[in-house]
């Protein structure tokens, strides 16, 4: 039996599964039915499609496809008789659907009864419920739920965002600066973070702001590329335009459904640890999330490849191969973390942390920098420095020099560095954010190795000459449109 | 070091010769000195790949560089300043000068005999001149190989330096002399690779302006060590050059006087000809290929790409900005809050300062660095009145 364990809000949810592994759904929004329709037409959009979209013609959409679970429009608040007609039709298009070898979850909308949601679901013999972000009743979920096997709650995650960039000097009072790099949206940073509370799956369910077969390929990789799934939406027209054959949007469905194969395809990458020369520790109990997240969002921003370690996971060992530790989340350390912390910049290291060190910063200053031993300790006066700044700094105290990796000529790409458990590889993902092309890129990866191949999301892998420089070897690559990944052989 | 030719003068000497000449001229008054002209070349030029032509051509209208770089180490300090990117755009083709060029300059340079070319400028953080470039998707390696022997320098710090070298300023405004990296000291001929840009806070920024950046961020950085330059420095000239609000590390000789004008508009346009009389200029290129008008980079806003096609070409920095600001529709005699001297600013932190700024071509004639005046400057090449390309025309959306 496999229990997934995943701490919600106000509530512990037990899932128990045996039939369905999780790691291996590939979900997809896949809305119809009356209730879709009232929704609709309640935010004045156009059903369109979703009218009759429940029926088997539709299953044909997913054949050859990676797809492999969907999520059907299920319960919300509303007309009770709508909602039967709902659960009456996709109930029998689940039915469907399983026989084809589909899981089928029902999508559970905020305000939705979750009693009469679960009930329903497993009335209707579906594999679980997925739940969307803005749902709140964990309570009366949880009671719904209790004691009941093979039936699956997977929580949407909130906080996600259309991956893309946001051009500062269109954005009206905002103001660059002379060393200003384009603003990234991307959820890379998220779904580690997500991860690293022990969250599994992570599954993003924001929709997408303008969607088009590059901006939900880029969704799709920028979660995927960090082990978590954005939730694929095709929206109403790319539904029309597929139940009606239509050749663009073919194109378009072949264009997400490649996206979402590709990552099955390297499903081993997911099982890859992030590296790099910065740890982040992490406090479960921590006062600020909110300011911890942000600190894990502008890190990657500047393209410092990082390692998060859970407080309690924090040992001599864990802290092998890094340059620098993070230790800001932590205000309360024992003597044996100070004792840990000390060594490691006696050793050589940077330590950067807040006040709980002990010394007292003058209130001009925003940090002291101190030698200890062979290495440095950096103490900020406040608990929440400023992420952003704190972020800048990093950059600058480690040294670009001492990254381990960097992308250049690439303002619109963030990468993410992760390595074999053995560590013989390493896999650098990279996620171009622009509406276009990046432009040819160099890649420099300290360390030295044998091979190194070129991954796109469509086409074939091709081997990519390698060059030795001073600072360790450097890859010429062209642009990337949306995704691309570097695997290189030690 | 550099050997020289017999016929050669040695920056050494330059200077020494600057000085002695510099002081004889501020024994009387001013407008008693006829300040050097020379002759400037204007090109057209449709597009970067045809740079390498033109340059060749600029310098036989100017005299030709064979007597000036054979034989010499060649220093060029180019405008490759700040970062990010106007949508659509690299940054040679806006704000920084183009890879093309400089691989011209250091192919024509190298042809014409030069022994060592040095690339020089000032970096944030450390980087180097080679990464800054290779972030900015250059060829670097192109361009090392473009000639025999091609470094590069960032010279924010010491860099491969054991001293600083400390250049005086013949006639200073603002200050005696500046502590600088060696790189502007040790080489025989000095080049000042420049973009053909507006300012914000000075009006232009061509030749004269690009000085500004071989001050060590080390020294004239706003975390500039007290005493002794921070060799770790990470922030810009704000606090002492702009807006003086503190002196330089006391290793490094201060103000003459400290309680003088503090508006940037003022001390700017006087610190930039303060380098460019400590630091000559042998040789200034502005390139005008591809360009921003509005402004001297992404971060100005309003600034936006424009395609003048053309490049400025002379021996004395102060008559080729002339001629540059004439291309640019500007009058380069303009004073002090008049034509591009009127700034436009965008800061909102600072809504009251005032919106003018000096000009540094006439500050620069007036202690006889060289003449912005046009009746005295041979234009060689492209007619000013044919190459004019109007920038706030352009900036304004009115040109056709």
């Amino acid at each position: 039996m496999r229990r997934l364990v995943h701490c919600l809000p106000s509530v512990l949810l037990v899932w128990n599964c045996f039939a369905l592994d999780v790691a291996k759904l590939v979900p997809v929004r896949w809305p119809g039915g009356p209730l879709e329709v009232t929704r609709r037409a309640a935010a004045k959009a156009d059903p369109g499609i979703l009218k009759d979209f429940y029926r088997p013609a539709s299953l044909e959409l997913l054949r050859d496809t990676p797809i492999n679970c969907l999520l059907v429009t299920w319960s919300a608040a509303g007309d009770p008789a709508v909602l039967r007609a709902q659960q009456e039709m996709a109930g029998a298009y689940a039915k469907l659907a399983q026989q084809k070898g589909l899981a089928v979850l029902g999508l559970v909308y905020a305000g939705a009864d979750p009693v009469q949601a679960v009930e329903a679901a497993q009335a209707a013999h579906l594999d679980g419920l997925a739940l969307e972000p803005d749902f709140a009743d964990f309570e009366r979920l949880s009671q719904a739920v209790e004691g009941k096997a093979d039936f699956l709650l997977i929580p949407l995650q909130a906080g996600g965002s259309s991956p893309g960039i946001r051009v500062l000097s269109d954005a009206g009072a905002a103001v660059a600066t002379p060393t200003s790099e384009p603003w990234i949206d991307s959820n890379l940073w998220l779904v580690r973070s997500l991860r690293a509370k022990g969250l599994a799956p992570v599954w993003l369910g924001f929709a997408l702001e303008n969607p088009s077969a590059d901006n939900d390929a880029r969704a799709i990789a920028d979660s995927a590329a960090a082990g978590g799934r954005w939730v694929a939406a095709p929206d109403d027209g790319l539904l029309t335009g597929l139940s009606k054959q239509q050749p663009d949007a073919l194109a378009k469905w072949r264009r997400i459904t490649e996206a979402l194969g590709f990552f099955e395809e390297h499903a081993e990458w997911r099982r890859f640890v992030a590296t790099g020369p910065l740890g982040i520790v992490r406090d479960a109990a921590t006062r600020y999330p909110d300011v911890a997240d942000e600190n894990l969002h502008l890190i990657a921003r500047r393209r410092i490849p990082y390692r998060l370690i859970d407080r309690t996971a924090v040992d001599a060992k864990a802290l092998e191969g890094l340059k620098a530790l993070l230790v800001t989340e932590i205000s309360n350390p024992s003597e044996s973390e100070r004792a840990l912390w000390k060594n490691f910049a006696e050793e050589g290291g940077l330590l950067v942390t807040g006040p709980a060190w002990g010394t007292t910063v003058p209130k001009d200053k925003e940090c002291m920098e101190q030698e200890l031993g062979k290495g440095q300790v950096v103490v900020y006066r406040e608990e929440t420095p400023d992420p952003e700044t704190l972020s800048k700094n990093l950059l600058h105290l480690l040294g670009r020099g001492n990254l381990g990796l960097r992308l250049f000529n690439a303002p619109s790409v963030l990468p993410y560095l992760s390595a074999s458990e053995d560590g013989k590889q390493w896999l650098v993902q990279m996620i171009n954010y622009a509406s276009g092309p990046s432009e040819s890129i160099t890649v420099r990866v300290s360390g030295s190795y044998r091979t190194a191949r070129l991954y796109g999301l469509s086409g074939a892998a091709a081997d990519v000459p390698m060059e030795k420089s001073e600072q360790g070897m450097e890859l010429a690559i062209g642009p990337i449109h949306t995704y691309a990944a570097l695997l290189l052989e030690r | 070091m550099c050997k020289h030719s017999k016929n050669s003068i040695t920056r050494r000497q330059w200077l020494a010769a600057s000085g002695t000449a510099l002081g004889a001229m501020a024994a009387g008054p001013l407008n008693a000195f006829a300040p050097p002209a020379s002759s400037v070349s204007i090109a057209k030029c449709a597009g970067y790949s045809e740079v390498t032509a033109r340059l060749a051509g600029q310098f036989d209208q100017i005299g030709g560089i064979g007597s000036l770089v054979r034989g010499k180490t060649v220093a060029m300090k180019l405008n490759l300043t700040g970062d990010g990117r106007y949508p659509g755009y690299n940054q040679g083709q806006t704000y920084w000068v183009h890879e093309s060029v400089v691989g011209a300059l250091c192919h024509l340079f190298g042809q014409a005999g030069a022994r060592r070319i040095r690339v020089l400028e000032g970096t944030y953080e450390g980087e180097s001149v080679e990464d800054k470039m290779l972030d900015a998707g250059w060829n670097v390696k192109a361009i090392r190989n473009a000639a025999p022997l091609v470094e590069f320098e960032q010279t924010n710090t010491l860099g491969s330096g054991k001293r600083y070298s400390r250049l005086k300023v013949p006639k200073p405004y603002i200050f005696p002399a500046f502590d600088l990296n060696h790189s502007y000291e040790d080489t025989d001929v000095f080049v000042s690779v420049a973009k053909l840009k507006q300012h914000e806070e000075c009006g232009l920024t061509l030749s004269i302006k690009n000085m500004f950046g071989i001050t060590p961020d080390s020294i004239y950085g706003g975390d500039a060590g007290i005493d002794e330059p921070n060799e770790k420095c990470r922030r810009g000239r704000e606090e002492i050059l702009h807006a003086g609000k503190r002196q330089p590390s006391k290793s490094a000789p201060g103000e003459i006087d400290p309680s003088s004008n503090r508006y940037e508009g003022y001390r700017v346009p006087h610190i930039i000809v303060d380098l460019a009389a400590a630091r000559p200029i042998d040789l200034a290129i502005i390139d005008g290929v591809e360009t921003v008008t509005g402004g001297e980079g992404p971060w100005v806003q309003g600034s936006k790409y424009v395609r003048p096609g053309v490049m400025v070409v002379g021996r004395n920095p102060v008559s080729t900005d002339a001629v540059a600001a004439a291309v640019m529709g500007f009058n380069p005699r303009a004073k002090r809050g008049e034509g591009p001297f009127h700034v436009r600013k965008t800061h909102p932190d600072i809504p009251n300062d005032p919106l003018w700024a000096d000009n540094a071509m006439l500050l620069a004639e007036a202690v006889g660095l060289g003449s912005a005046d046009l009746n005295r400057i041979e234009v060689a090449g492209v007619p000013i009145k044919d190459a004019v390309f109007d920038f706030e025309a352009a900036r304004k959306g009115k040109l056709s």
